[in-house]
């Protein structure tokens, strides 16, 4: 079973001027704008943290056809902010 | 030191030019003149376009300098200092003209060089703000002007007060001025829906800004055509909407192949809801990705263990199922025609028997490929006898019918 990414915003230092984000749960950063996010191909969503939540068969048999997968936390805004 | 300026100086009386113009020079300014006459005044801040213009109010001829000054600042923008005896600043009739004259600045005479320095500084401000104003008021005209979407102000009772030439044209009018004056009520000639533009005043008072809110709209010939508009409120000191700003796109393309798809896609469902057989898309994992109405059903039949979960799922729009795939046995008892294909891939068929109730089947499997070739699911036929034929305007009704049994 496939396991997807979910990002959310992280706050950098660096020059690069395009959104951070970063996985809730592997970690792993990306820098993409919030609307890539929410349409990643199958080779970019996969996670492979335990705890990351399973794709849906039918989104998984979607993004073979040419669709996307969401992989936007559903708290992105909110989650690495320290409140 | 003020930066040099050219100065017009306008004085019929000889010794006082001469002053002004000793002055200026001192300054390090350029004179141009002087004019003796209000008109030749007004002839050399045409041909010459200086800076700035050191007027008298008194000229020979028969334009006096206040008329001249009006001229001056009307035709030519140009800046304008009135110059004036003492004894005349004290006749409020004539400082009334002079204050209505457009002129900027006001000396009287004799003129000091503190003055003619204070005035002239002045005059080199206000024309370095007059140059930055008319530079972003042009960029922003340019921007108005030539946008290719189209950017409206419209007034709370629903007329249009500004237009761009793109929202004119979109609309198939002939230009700005044409659809302003044309159009005097949106509801009658603009919007297709009686109440589409109380809906966006009401979103708009509530929530200021309004994006992607999308409308059938009349063009001049009558034509329909999809709009999507962007809005916001601007507000007057008592915090009422007092006009709008919209910028608006034309989606008629967008929402026609939208239409157009939905069609192809009704047209392949009811397709595959009127055959008798049931029909399911498998992925390899035997999940469930789409089915027929007729498989939909057969599953949801009396007394099925998953039914209420497939009643669930039943009702989504694109009619995916969260189920496995149906529990048949072979007719042999070995292994069954899905069974098969997942081993072993290729098309697969034989009689099998449905569980729970074994009623007998045909069940063949044919692979389903991914656009780049690989398979990565199963279409499944299932064909039993004595199984009526659904219509196509049955499939959906069956389908909410078994959306409608939740906690069966
Ligand atoms: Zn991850
Ligand atoms: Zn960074």
């Amino acid at each position: 079973m496939m396991r997807k990414h979910q990002f959310a915003k992280i706050d950098c230092n660096c020059t690069r001027r395009a959104t951070h984000l970063k996985c809730v749960f592997c970690g792993v950063m990306e820098y993409r704008s919030l609307d890539e996010a929410r349409r990643m191909s199958l080779g970019q969503a996969e996670c492979q943290h335990a705890d990351a939540p399973q794709v849906p068969p039918q989104e998984k048999f979607r993004a073979m056809m040419g669709g996307t997968l969401d992989c936007l936390a559903p708290d992105y805004d909110t989650h690495f902010k320290p409140d | 030191m003020t930066q040099p300026l050219r100065v017009l100086v306008a004085e019929d009386d000889a010794v006082g030019a001469a002053l002004l113009c000793g002055l200026l020079v001192r300054e390090g300014h350029v004179v141009i003149g002087p004019a003796a006459m209000g008109e030749e005044a007004v002839r050399l801040a045409r041909d010459e376009r200086p800076d700035a213009v050191l007027m008298d109010i008194w000229l020979a001829g028969d334009m006096n300098g206040v008329e001249a000054t009006r001229a001056i600042t009307a035709d030519f923008d140009i800046p304008v200092i009135l110059v004036t005896g003492a004894t005349e600043a004290t006749d409020h009739e004539l400082m009334e003209q002079v204050a209505g004259s457009g002129a900027l600045g006001f000396m009287s005479k004799p003129v000091t060089g503190d003055a003619l320095r204070m005035n002239l500084r002045i005059v080199s401000h206000h024309t370095r703000l007059h140059a930055r104003l008319r530079d972003s008021e042009q960029r922003y005209r340019s921007i108005f002007d030539n946008a290719v979407v189209g950017i409206y102000m419209a007034d709370p009772e629903g007329r249009y007060l500004v237009s761009n030439r793109a929202f004119a044209e979109m609309l198939g009018w002939s230009g700005p001025g044409d659809l302003v004056s044309g159009v005097r009520s949106m509801d009658a000639q603009i919007y297709e829906a009686p109440s589409r533009r109380q809906e966006l005043l009401a979103r708009l008072r509530a929530e200021g800004t309004v994006t992607g809110f999308v409308s059938q709209v009349y063009g001049r010939d009558g034509d329909l055509l999809w709009v999507s508009e962007h809005c916001t409120a601007v507000y007057d000191w008592a915090g009422e909407l007092r006009h709008y700003e919209g910028i608006v796109i034309d989606v008629t393309a967008r929402i026609e192949a939208e239409q157009r798809w939905r069609t192809t896609l009704g047209i392949l469902r009811s397709t595959i809801d009127a055959m008798p057989d049931h029909v399911v898309l498998l992925d390899l994992e035997r999940n469930v990705i789409m089915a027929n109405a007729s498989w939909v059903r057969q599953m949801c039949g009396p007394g099925h263990p998953e039914a209420a979960a497939l009643a669930d799922m039943a009702g989504q729009e694109d009619g995916t199922v969260m189920v496995r795939c149906p529990d048949c046995v072979s007719e042999d008892g070995g292994p069954t025609p899905l069974d098969r294909f997942l081993r072993e891939g290729g098309l697969q068929s034989g009689p099998v028997r449905l569980l729970p109730g074994g009623e007998p089947c045909v069940c063949s499997v044919s692979p389903y490929r991914a656009p780049d070739g690989t398979v990565i699911g199963a279409v499944l036929v299932l064909r039993s006898d004595g199984d009526g034929c659904l219509t196509a305007s049955e499939g959906p009704a069956v389908r909410a019918d078994m959306a409608g049994r939740r906690g069966v």
